[in-house]
């Protein structure tokens, strides 16, 4: 339920609110309720204990139920135990030179892994894209000789013919650094070879001999594409 | 808004932020209820009893249109009281003596909702102040209007949201200015303004219906 707020008047004083005078007459007629005699009995007896106790104003106001966190909780007057006595070694101050060896050693350990970060991407070969074109170029391979499909073949077979031979090599030189059987690579180098020559039967089947003789061996993603499931 | 803490222990800031109460702008050195204060924090019951007697009915009031538990109205209203004893050594008149009460009040009240049981609501709401005192000098003819507009106005002023309610009832019962009831609630004066007057408003359109 939503009212409409009336215009706001930023210096209209105290008295002004609209409508005021008369909800405030109104009001002034309801039951002018008041506390029972007994509960004015026990404020005041209440007070007058305060008094006659001479209680600390603290321990009055206690919280009525169980202690809560963060509660106040007057100290025992009991004095602090002196360190020295209960064995406890004071902490001693870092020698200043230890913090300048440290930081050099941080900002020389920051400073290479930059370095190498930054070398990386250098040594790796461009795996993705060659694998990109591969998986673009097979299936415009695979299509029906229709005329249409002929266009298309004839606009992707450049990049087919140009991935198989540059995949091996930079695939290659990625499993080498990874110490990966070269044996491995090679049959899946042959693999893709005759895929991209059309021989889709021969390469499914080596492939498929491949996948059993090397179960441990993940295939790369276009292989893995192509691989008919069982 | 600065804040002065009434309460200067610093071991005790949880407890002091209770009677903490902003900057007011009024001249509270000569409130004589803060003098009834001061008077009772040295020893004097006599004042205390004044000071009750001053502030009794209108507190219980308060209390009761906003709890609307009787209840419940009865433990607060002992409770505001007992702080008011129990922080006596303390205080110190920043603020109109009014003020600081229904300020602790207010608190209370925030705390119980949050921490017990929801406000009583419904049928047992309208139980409860259907069972509060009649004024005797009404005549029967004229009294049935009279009646159904005041009961009207108590059911209006029970829909209204929690804020507005409590900014309702500061201003009519208490007859506090904007600065006063945004001491009480912890909230600034154009906020206690845009409040009164939803609550206002929608007073007005219920007894227009």
């Amino acid at each position: 339920m939503t009212t409409p707020l009336p215009p706001t008047d930023p210096t209209a004083p105290d008295a002004q609110l609209p409508g005021e005078a008369e909800l405030a007459a109104l009001y002034r007629q309801l039951p002018r309720s008041e506390p029972d005699p007994a509960l004015d009995a026990a404020v005041l007896h209440a007070a007058a204990q305060a008094l006659a106790a001479g209680e600390h104003p603290l321990a009055v106001e206690r919280r009525r139920g169980p202690r809560e966190r963060g509660d106040w909780v007057r100290p025992k007057d009991q004095p602090l135990p002196n360190l020295d006595e209960v064995g406890v070694a004071p902490r001693r101050r870092t020698p200043p030179w230890l913090l300048g060896l440290g930081s050099a050693a941080s900002l020389v350990l920051v400073a290479g892994l930059a370095w190498h970060l930054y070398r990386q991407p250098a040594s790796v070969p461009a795996t993705p894209a060659s694998d990109a074109a591969d998986t673009v170029a097979a299936p415009a391979a695979d299509r029906p000789a229709t005329a249409a499909a002929g266009v298309a073949a004839a606009k992707a077979a450049p990049p087919a013919e140009t991935a198989p031979a540059a995949a091996p090599m930079a695939f290659h030189a990625a499993v080498e650094a990874q110490g990966v059987d070269p044996a491995q690579e090679r049959e899946l180098a042959a693999i893709r070879q005759l895929f991209a020559e059309h021989h889709d039967e021969e390469a499914q089947q080596r492939l498929e001999d491949f996948r059993r003789q090397h179960p441990q061996r993940e295939l790369p993603e276009d292989l893995r594409l192509r691989l008919r499931q069982p | 808004m600065r804040w002065l803490f009434i309460a200067q222990d610093a071991h005790n800031l949880s407890d002091a932020r209770r009677y903490a109460l902003p900057s007011p702008s009024m001249d509270a050195a000569v409130d004589p209820d803060a003098m009834l204060m001061l008077a009772y924090a040295r020893g004097d019951l006599a004042a205390f009893e004044t000071l009750y007697a001053r502030h009794r009915g209108m507190l219980y009031r308060f209390l009761l249109r906003s709890v609307r538990d009787p209840q419940r109205t009865d433990e607060l209203f002992q409770e505001t009281w007992s702080r008011v004893i129990g922080a006596r050594a303390r205080y110190q008149p920043q603020a109109k003596f009014s003020t600081w009460l229904l300020h602790i009040a207010h608190n209370l009240m925030i705390d119980g909702v949050r921490r017990q049981r929801p406000l009583a609501d419904g049928d047992e709401a309208e139980v409860a102040l259907a069972h509060l005192a009649t004024p005797e000098r009404e005549q029967p003819d004229h009294a049935l209007s009279e009646f159904e507009r005041r009961r009207h106005l108590q059911r209006a002023i029970e829909q209204l949201p929690e804020e507005q309610r409590t900014a309702v009832l500061l201003r009519l019962e208490q007859e506090l200015s904007l600065e006063e009831i945004a001491a009480v609630t912890g909230v600034g004066r154009e906020t206690v303004k845009s409040r009164l007057r939803y609550a206002m408003t929608r007073l007005r359109e219920v007894l227009s219906e």
